[in-house]
């Protein structure tokens, strides 16, 4: 059956010289032009959502003094950022990055297939997305943007009420709505696209129990992912209406509940953070297989945990609602399941080190990311204990103890992981190899800035210092000179991880005219991506491979190779 | 043991939130260490030597796998320990809720963007007329159980006290029952922590523990002052509110059909959470000397002077954020007010010298 789909689908690339620069590059079916469409699309995101960043840390640090580059920045624009820096850094940075760029990339060359099963629907994914991004722009440059924080409570998101409609006057805030619902449905499309291709397109021989652990988190995430999303899209449909056409969900004068939308907003919101994490850790996990020149260990081990997580991850939601007003026993539920979900994720970590235990570890750029994901991981892991106790969430909710803890959970997933991702398939995309030096001195100042934004933030957490407050000045107890001081580290921290990013973007440019020319498998790599030229041609493969055992038989015994790849016969 | 940067409690229940706090950071932050640790030692040791190849450990049997599976125990172990503490706590703070004492009840309203105190009188029981309310400043004795109905007059807030330890958000349309009982006397902060609109970041009241005896003395003076209606109006005692929205019972709907003065309805409006009587500088500008006074203020960017007449006042409350006083922000909510509410407030609001 798999085999009978892929050939199907191999003989129209045979001719692909004809198209023109506008359906190679553009309208392009190619997963790999659309991979990087997303890719770029995210990259150049990042730096949207961290201008943001930049200028509310500046504001943080030295309140009501004029911010370079932007100017004096006044409290409706703060929470106009730091609603729209949660937003672009989720839904346009992450989920384009981590899932749609690499799962694009990866998903058709690990498993030995020409393209995605549905080649045009792929393009209309990106296009759709690409259409929402526009979208989220115009949202913020339109009168009433959306200021209500990126998770737009209502009645703040549905300005009140009773509702005073002023249709254009908010419509900023209603395009963002929709910005935010047009990109579900672009990842809807993309996902269902990743199932098919995966179930249906592998190599011949290629077992479920044979594919690279990346394509299995991208698998486990997109399912997530469409059962998590439904919910949501309604929920924003009717938040559109409250405040656009002055219906009543989520007004309780007219028998509708603000928590209602709560509720909506994080049984995605919450499963949502796995959708980011999984495909991180598998593309992470790749990159210590292979520098580490060792089998993954426990590989089935961990592809079980992570579907548990998946499962957990239903059952968490309202631990983000412990102090909303919900009956106070459903806390005890949640908190159990918070507290037991960092089982699977457990899992993962000691798979991660065991997998270094008399390995032999080449350390280069994709390796250090990789290997700082899982040092800087670990502390955002073990800090969502202390969230995940209710009692304790009474005093940290809403205050930088909880930003610190999901800044150390996303950034090394992200950043961390998805640049290790960057650097360990630039080779194979991009057809160069990216300079080294460069690429050590972008980690190593992204390590130093990263943690002196986040260190000291979970100290002002502990003291007290609640979030989205625009100015501390008015608040005495939180201005203690400790206080003051470590906003100022902070600060200077974000400054050092956005000066740490010319680097990498010096590198990435200077490498793809410049570098050297990159081989077939410049890692010596098991899996099916590295079997073909770099970068590979329209259609991915010249002789398709099959393939004959797992993707990390690394430094077999008897072997003169310390590799194997999947598709040499024995 | 204390060695989180935690401010000062003064809560009974922070002990155990504190304890807790403490609990998991020694259990997790043991795992971290010896985590890092062991990541940190393999990294260095196993760098790559020329010739040695590395170890084939698949991890796909029970006597490899046990390396992580045992740890895993060990963990579970730890979460349930921690989460059988955390219960506990919760349970205290949260589900056990003590019934109403007498003095010590207070009925908490959260609006754009001050706080409102609503105190039960000498009747000892909210929803009845002898209710007095001050704004931002919460009394309270020492040593006292206080139960309290917290609401949302618009939007979202978040009650926090972080000396007490204490959080709970107040939602438009639930009255949410809470307590806490205060171990020292002195003045803290009160907090919202729900991002509520651009004055967010201004509202903020403060908590003022008193020992017995002083509060008796302010609660007697504040309940005294208090005009009650003739005998027959008084209205039956009503603790838990109705569940509509908006209607939030203060001292103005105190007489259904005479307009209350409008040195009442600045406080029951919220006016004075933003606004001071005494010249002092809040989130807007002071009532005192408004009349007559001139303004620089901001018409759509544009700065020129105004003087203060009673036009202009009228129109600061129709169209709060058409002209801007000069050094304030633009974040005033309009509030919805008849007629006669708005001529009883502007002719009170010419009066303050």
């Amino acid at each position: 059956m798999a085999t009978e789909v892929k050939q199907h689908s191999v003989s129209p690339h045979n001719h692909h010289s004809e198209l023109s620069f506008w359906r190679k590059y553009i309208f392009s079916t190619d997963h790999k032009v659309i991979g990087m469409q997303y890719l770029l699309t995210g990259l150049i995101m990042v730096f949207v959502g961290g201008f943001f960043a930049y200028v509310f840390r500046m504001q943080l640090a030295f309140p009501g003094q004029g911010i370079p580059l932007y100017g004096k920045l006044d409290a409706n624009a703060y929470n106009m950022m730091i609603t729209m820096h949660g937003t672009i850094m989720i839904f346009w940075v992450a989920m384009p990055l981590l899932v749609a760029a690499f799962g694009n990339l990866l998903i058709p060359t690990m498993i030995g297939a020409d393209d995605m099963a549905f080649p045009t629907l792929n393009m209309i994914s990106y296009w759709v997305f690409f259409i929402s991004t526009v979208v989220l722009i115009l949202s913020m440059v339109l009168p009433g943007p959306m200021a209500a924080g990126w998770t737009a409570y209502p009645p703040l998101s549905a300005n009140g009420y009773p509702a005073q409609i002023d249709f254009w006057g908010s419509i900023g805030g209603s395009l963002w709505i929709l910005a935010v619902a047009l990109e579900f449905v672009a990842f809807l499309i993309g996902g269902i696209n990743f199932l098919v291709t995966t179930f249906n397109m592998r190599a011949p021989g290629m077992k479920l129990m044979d594919m690279p652990i990346t394509v299995w988190m991208m698998n486990i995430a997109v399912l997530v992912f469409m059962f998590s999303v439904g919910p949501l899209v309604a929920g924003a449909v009717m938040l559109l209406f409250d405040r656009s056409f002055g219906t009543g969900f989520y007004n309780p004068a007219v028998g509708g509940d603000p928590i209602l939308f709560q509720h909506f907003f994080w049984f995605f919101g919450h499963p949502e953070v796995y959708v980011i994490l999984l495909p991180g850790l598998g593309m992470v996990a790749e990159v210590i297989a292979t520098m580490a020149r060792k089998p993954l260990f426990g590989y089935k081990a961990i592809i079980y945990a992570s579907i548990i997580s998946g499962f957990l991850s239903f059952i968490v939601w309202a631990h983000h609602q412990f102090i909303a007003g919900i009956d106070p026993r459903m806390a005890v539920f949640f908190s159990f399941t918070t507290i037991m979900i960092s089982v699977p994720f457990a899992v993962w970590m000691f798979a991660a080190i065991a997998t270094l235990w008399k390995a032999s570890i080449t350390l280069n750029t994709p390796m250090l990311f990789a290997l700082g994901f899982i040092g800087e991981f670990l502390l955002g892991g073990v800090t969502g204990i202390y969230l995940g106790a209710s009692a304790f969430d009474i005093y940290a909710h809403d205050n930088y103890f909880v930003v610190a803890h999901f800044h150390y959970a996303l950034i090394p997933d992200v950043f961390f992981g998805g640049l290790a991702a960057i650097y360990f398939w630039y080779p194979k995309f991009v057809g160069r190899m990216y300079n080294e030096t460069l690429g050590k001195v972008h980690f190593w100042l992204t390590t130093l800035g990263f943690n002196m934004i986040f260190l000291p933030l979970f100290y002002n957490g502990l003291k007290g210092e609640h979030r989205r407050i625009f100015d501390y000045s008015a608040w005495p107890s939180l201005m203690s000179a400790d206080m003051t001081q470590n906003r100022v580290i902070a600060t200077v921290g974000m400054l050092i991880l956005c000066a740490a990013q010319i680097p990498f973007v010096i590198n990435m440019i200077h490498s793809a005219r410049k570098g050297v020319k990159a081989e077939r498998n410049p890692w010596k790599a098991n899996s099916l991506e590295w079997v073909t030229a770099s970068p590979p041609p329209h259609g991915n493969f010249e002789t398709y491979p099959s393939v004959y055992r797992g993707p990390y038989e690394y430094s077999v015994p008897g072997r003169e190779e310390d590799y194997w790849p999947q598709h040499l016969p024995q | 043991m204390n060695f989180l940067p935690f401010p000062e409690n003064i809560s009974t229940f922070g002990v155990e939130l504190d304890e807790l706090a403490h609990l998991i950071t020694i259990i997790t932050m043991t795992a971290f260490v010896i985590a890092e640790g062991i990541l940190l030692y393999f990294i260095l040791k196993f760098r790559k030597k020329p010739g040695v190849k590395a170890d084939y450990i698949p991890g796909n049997s029970w006597k490899q796998l046990k390396w992580i599976f045992i740890p895993l125990v060990v963990i579970v172990g730890l979460d349930l320990f921690i989460d059988e503490k955390n219960t506990h706590a919760w349970t205290l703070i949260k589900q056990n809720i003590p019934e109403k004492t007498h003095y010590e009840l207070v009925e908490i309203t959260g609006q754009q963007f001050s706080w409102l105190f609503r105190y039960p009188g000498r009747d000892g029981l909210l929803g009845t007329s002898d209710d007095f309310t001050s704004t931002n400043e919460l009394r309270i004795p020492v040593n006292e159980t206080v139960v309290f109905y917290l609401k949302a007059k618009d939007v979202l807030h978040s009650f926090f006290v972080p000396a007490m330890r204490f959080k709970q958000d107040a939602v438009p349309g639930r009255t949410i029952k809470g307590w806490f009982d205060a171990t020292k006397t002195g003045t803290y902060e009160i907090a919202c922590t729900e991002i509520c609109g651009a004055g967010h970041s201004l509202m903020k009241a403060n908590l003022i523990v008193q020992s017995k005896e002083e509060f008796k003395q302010w609660f007697e003076s504040e309940a005294g002052k208090v005009t009650l209606p003739a005998p027959g109006d008084k209205k039956a005692p009503e603790i838990a509110p109705s569940a509509a929205s908006g209607e939030h019972n203060t001292a103005a709907a105190k007489t259904e059909h005479q307009v209350a003065s409008g040195k009442d309805l600045l406080q029951a409006k919220g006016c004075l959470g933003c606004h001071s009587l005494d010249g002092s500088k809040l989130v807007g500008p002071s009532y005192k000397g408004l009349m007559g006074r001139k303004e620089m203020v901001l018409t759509q960017d544009k700065e020129h002077e105004v003087t203060v007449d009673e036009d202009y006042l009228r129109r600061s409350i129709t169209e709060p954020n058409a002209d801007v006083v000069k050094g304030f922000s633009g974040i005033m909510p309009k509030t919805p007010l008849s007629e006669e509410e708005l001529t009883a407030i502007v002719n009170h609001l010419k009066d303050l010298k």
